[in-house]
């Protein structure tokens, strides 16, 4: 019962959140400048007074500012985000087009970063102020402080222009067609195609975006499994575990590092929303037809109903992860609950 | 303080290696006119793309201007912005946050619902609305920046004044009849500054980050300003001709991780759970 009346909590301020979100994004749009129907249709449509007055009448641009809040809350409750002024689609299918291509890439380089990150802060950890630790912190710090934009254009040069490992942009090779869509994953699509070699060619892409999304993430979770897991060695349980013998590997992986991972949790929660905000660079550099380059493209267009379907769906995950990770994190952790 | 300082230096080699990276991009930027062999902006197409060599230490780009020049002029804009922005945002975000934390009660509800709707979006698409909403020049991808940044400072200011308020200086001050105003500016962000200041210097890097990032999506300073972003972005036409993104984006990343190394050192230095540990 008390499990929940938490979780019932978490979702009610989900939903104020996401009202305030989308109360912020109606409060820029009202910003730009000029009149709404430039901004928000396309030259044709404008060409139309018809187009145009059926615009106004439905979005009530003649009505007070109020009245027409309430008009555009009621046209999202009902996911009617616009059309695109570039492409002439309705925002919600461009958005649902995208979305799996970026999922696709966030879900491994979260994998990527969460791996090495642990396994980096241990190492750090158990090694404090070696040689090693120094070692460790240094890549996690140059992971933190690595432009991404750079990043990606250096791996790209080495990795797949002068050593020819790994293929360049794109999400398939020539060869390959794309699979149905099912999930809209290509990875999984071919596996469900039963297409070994066209899921292997789809995992060999994810590679390089991958890693250059992950580095900022992992340098993130090798910082907090470090400093938490030293924390969580001076405690009494640990000196006790430690008197009755046991050996200091057994130690961290039977003992500490349990406790230690869960604020570790957080962080990857969030760093997997912050993925999704960082889309936008390597997207477009990797030429990786998702969100982040949909972003990009409508905002160099000043395509406004793109630009704010692209913003609210990306706080909507943020938003989303972070109640995911808040009611785990209770789940876990009974004192977060009562607190 | 100052024997802690020196401390620090003698035993954490990063932050001393941070402070030296910082200190030299500084003098650079501001020796700029005397270090920087040629003009940053003058083009000369028959030098156009060379690579390194004695004359050109870092390379020509696309209209045949000096890399290294832009890079030495670059660092101007990228430092000045980083640091403006950092000004601008922990000044907005200490008053907010103090204001919220000392007052309480429904005042700070509202006022950390506020922060958060912002802080709930992707800062990055965030920034890059408000430069489209305004058009794009340097002073509004810093007035984005700073938008974007503000609430990280108010929360934090907020945690901390929380705590600082219940102490009894406080209440003495209140007892004596200081007003509120009087006791929020002589106390209470006084004593709750430190934290601020820390997280300052860590996000120097961050805004330098972002300030280019911005630029390299077109969203900054207008060509030909020697931007770091925007000549990385330069660079990525040429591929082949690695110098031309290659050594822009270098300044960048030494930047960040010199500004990260001093952060993590100060942080090491004045937070006492870590310094036992340290």
């Amino acid at each position: 019962m008390e499990q929940l009346k938490f979780i019932g909590k978490r979702l009610l301020y989900l939903v104020v959140m996401l009202l305030g979100v989308a109360t912020l994004v109606f409060i820029l749009t009202k910003m730009i400048p000029g009149d709404p129907t430039v901004a928000n249709l396309s030259q044709r449509a404008l060409n139309d007074p018809e187009i145009v007055a059926a615009y106004r009448a439905k979005h009530g641009l003649d009505e007070p500012v109020i009245v027409q809040y309430f008009i555009y809350i009621k046209n999202l409750l009902h996911f009617d985000l616009g059309t695109s002024i570039r492409t002439n689609k309705p925002v919600l299918d461009e958005l649902s087009r995208c979305y799996p291509a970026t999922i696709e890439l966030a879900l491994f380089a979260i994998v990527i970063a969460a791996v090495l990150g642990i396994l980096f802060g241990i190492i750090s950890a158990i090694r404090r102020n070696s040689i090693l630790d120094q070692i460790v912190r240094a890549i996690s710090v140059t992971g933190v402080s690595i432009p991404s934009f750079w990043f990606a254009l250096l791996v790209l040069f080495f990795f797949y222009y002068k050593l020819k490992i790994f293929p360049g942009p794109g999400r398939l090779s020539n060869s390959f067609a794309a699979p149905a869509t099912v999930t809209g994953m290509y990875v999984i699509d071919s596996l469900i195609e039963g297409n070994i070699p066209k899921a292997l060619d789809a995992l060999s892409h994810l590679v390089l975006p991958g890693t250059v999304l992950a580095a900022f993430t992992m340098g993130l979770i090798t910082r907090t499994t470090r400093s938490n897991l030293l924390d969580v060695m001076s405690t009494d349980y640990i000196r006790t575990a430690k008197a009755k013998g046991l050996g200091k590997l057994g130690l961290i992986l039977r003992h500490a590092l349990g406790n230690a991972l869960i604020p570790v949790l957080t962080v990857i929660g969030l760093g997997l929303g912050n993925l999704l905000g960082g889309m936008v660079l390597v997207e477009t550099i990797f030429n990786w037809p998702g969100v982040g380059q949909f972003a990009y493209e409508s905002v160099l267009s000043t395509d406004f109903p793109s630009i704010i379907g692209v913003a609210l769906l990306i706080a909507l995950n943020y938003m989303v992860i972070n109640t995911v990770v808040d009611i785990l994190y209770g789940l876990i952790d009974p004192r977060v609950r009562c607190n | 303080m100052l024997n802690s300082v020196k401390k620090l230096f003698k035993s954490n080699y990063l932050f001393t290696f941070g402070v030296m990276i910082c200190l030299a991009w500084i003098i650079a930027a501001i020796l700029a006119p005397v270090i920087a062999p040629y003009d940053p902006i003058v083009q000369d197409l028959s030098l156009r793309l060379k690579p390194p060599s004695a004359q050109h230490w870092f390379g020509t780009d696309n209209f045949g201007r000096d890399i290294f020049s832009r890079v030495i002029y670059g660092g101007r804009y990228s430092l000045l912005a980083g640091c403006l922005t950092v000004v601008i945002a922990g000044f907005i975000g200490t008053f907010y946050g103090a204001i919220a934390g000392y007052v309480g009660g429904w005042v700070d509800n509202v006022m950390m619902r506020i922060s958060e709707m912002i802080l709930s979006f992707p800062s990055l698409i965030l920034a890059m609305i408000i430069n489209a909403v305004m058009g794009s020049n340097l002073f509004n991808t810093m007035f984005a920046l700073v938008i974007v940044a503000w609430p990280t400072y108010a929360r934090l200011m907020r945690s901390v004044v929380l705590s600082v308020k219940e102490n009894e200086y406080v209440t003495a001050s209140e007892a004596l009849g200081a007003s509120k105003v009087r006791i929020l500016m002589k106390e209470i962000i006084p004593n709750s500054i430190s934290s601020v200041l820390i997280m300052a210097t860590t996000d120097i890097g961050n805004q330098i980050l972002m300030f280019s990032t911005l630029s390299f999506l077109g969203l900054g300073s207008a060509p030909p300003t020697p931007e770091w972003g925007m000549m990385v972005s330069d660079g990525v036409d040429y591929f082949n001709k690695f110098w031309v993104a290659g050594f822009p984006g270098l300044a960048i990343f030494t930047m960040a991780v010199g500004a990260n190394f001093i952060g993590d050192g100060l942080r090491d230095l004045l937070d006492p759970k870590l310094r036992k540990q340290f």
